[in-house]
């Protein structure tokens, strides 16, 4: 049999015909045994003959004609297609508002793509070595050798330059 | 909910093509449900008409969204107007005209005298008791004993699973009865709890 809360949890449903045949016959099992559920079940069907009696009477009024509706859908209407462009226009301010602050958003954040490489790119050494001077001039080769990577970047890269004359 | 499908149907087709007439027909068929709905969760004439008409003219604007495979018309309705009510509930100002206010309301259309003092007394009882309820459970006891709606209907409307629906309804009987019941009956309850207990 059924419990006493099981019993009470149905009863509602029991009263409206809405139960299982299974669950039906056990709650109607437990309202045969109950003193106390079967007390219940009596307050729960006279409440239910009550509300199924007068519930249909409340606001059993006239209801607004149609009329007053209708004017009241042209109406808003109107409106609604008026307030169409100044929608758009808020829209607008907006997007460019979100557009404004996303730099004060980002600055927020910690910028790892500005990081130097942590492997600096080796150097290229540039030796001049004089092969032949004449009267109108010297001729000059170049010999560039690779130099292994410095720990740290240099800060400045200075150049010996060759003049001519 | 108990209108013909078909002519439901063939009124909303005439909405969607265009013919006045046709809101008209909608009107007539569902405007005294949802009017009596209204006033059963707000429990005001004026505020009732309000919120009925707000629904009516979300409902004609948005006809073209109502999806037939999905609900029955009276269903999306219901559910227009239900939202409404709660968007009224939140400012709250319909618990200030009840209840602080208290309208006398007119009675309703019934045929004998003593057939309409009886069902007015009733009428006002019920109508007290519902005004005790929480927003939520007045909803189910209106849905439910004043529109005949199954468990599976009022979920739908009500947005919650057909459970909740039914809990909610056990909930509001439970309250109803301690309302609703005479002071004789509560004396005896009383009176059958003490022996019970001890």
């Amino acid at each position: 049999m059924i419990s006493c809360k099981q019993c009470q949890k149905h009863v509602i449903g029991y009263i409206n015909h809405e139960l299982s045949p299974k669950l039906r016959d056990q709650v109607a099992k437990h309202l045969d045994q109950c003193e106390f559920c079967y007390s219940l079940y009596l307050q729960h069907k006279r409440i239910t003959n009550e509300l199924n009696r007068v519930m249909p009477l409340v606001g059993n009024y006239r209801p607004p004609s149609f009329e007053r509706v209708w004017n009241a859908t042209r109406l808003d209407a109107a409106r609604r297609t008026s307030n169409y462009y100044p929608l758009r226009y808020g829209m607008a301010m907006v997007a460019i508002t979100v557009l404004l602050l996303i730099p004060f958003a980002l600055g927020r954040t910690n910028q790892v793509l500005a990081d130097p490489p942590t492997q600096p790119a080796p150097l290229l050494r540039l030796t001049p070595n004089v092969t032949a001077a004449t009267d109108e001039g010297i001729s000059v080769a170049f010999e560039i050798s690779q130099t292994p990577a410095p720990a740290k970047m240099p800060s400045t890269l200075t150049l010996n330059a060759i003049s001519t004359p | 909910m108990n209108q013909q499908p078909d002519e439901m149907a063939e009124v909303i087709h005439q909405c969607l093509a265009g013919d006045q007439s046709g809101f008209e027909a909608l009107y007539a068929l569902c405007a005294p449900s949802i009017y009596r709905l209204c006033y059963g969760l707000l429990m005001n004439r004026q505020d009732a008409e309000d919120i009925m008409q707000e629904a009516f003219v979300y409902g004609f604007k948005n006809l073209h969204r109502y999806d037939e495979s999905r609900a029955s018309f009276k269903t999306w309705l219901y559910t227009i107007a239900l939202s409404r009510c709660r968007n009224l509930y939140r400012r709250g100002r319909w618990w200030n005209i009840a209840g602080l206010l208290s309208l006398d309301l007119p009675a309703p259309h019934t045929d004998a005298p003593e057939a309409r003092l009886a069902d007015r007394d009733a009428k006002a009882a019920i109508e007290h008791a519902l005004s005790a309820l929480s927003p939520r459970l007045r909803e189910a006891v209106v849905l439910r004993y004043g529109h005949n709606l199954t468990f599976r209907e009022m979920a739908d409307v009500i947005g919650c699973p057909q459970k909740t629906a039914e809990s909610r309804v056990r909930l509001a009987h439970e309250q109803l009865r301690s309302v609703l019941q005479p002071a004789s009956e509560n004396l005896l309850d009383a009176l059958l709890g003490v022996e019970l207990s001890s």
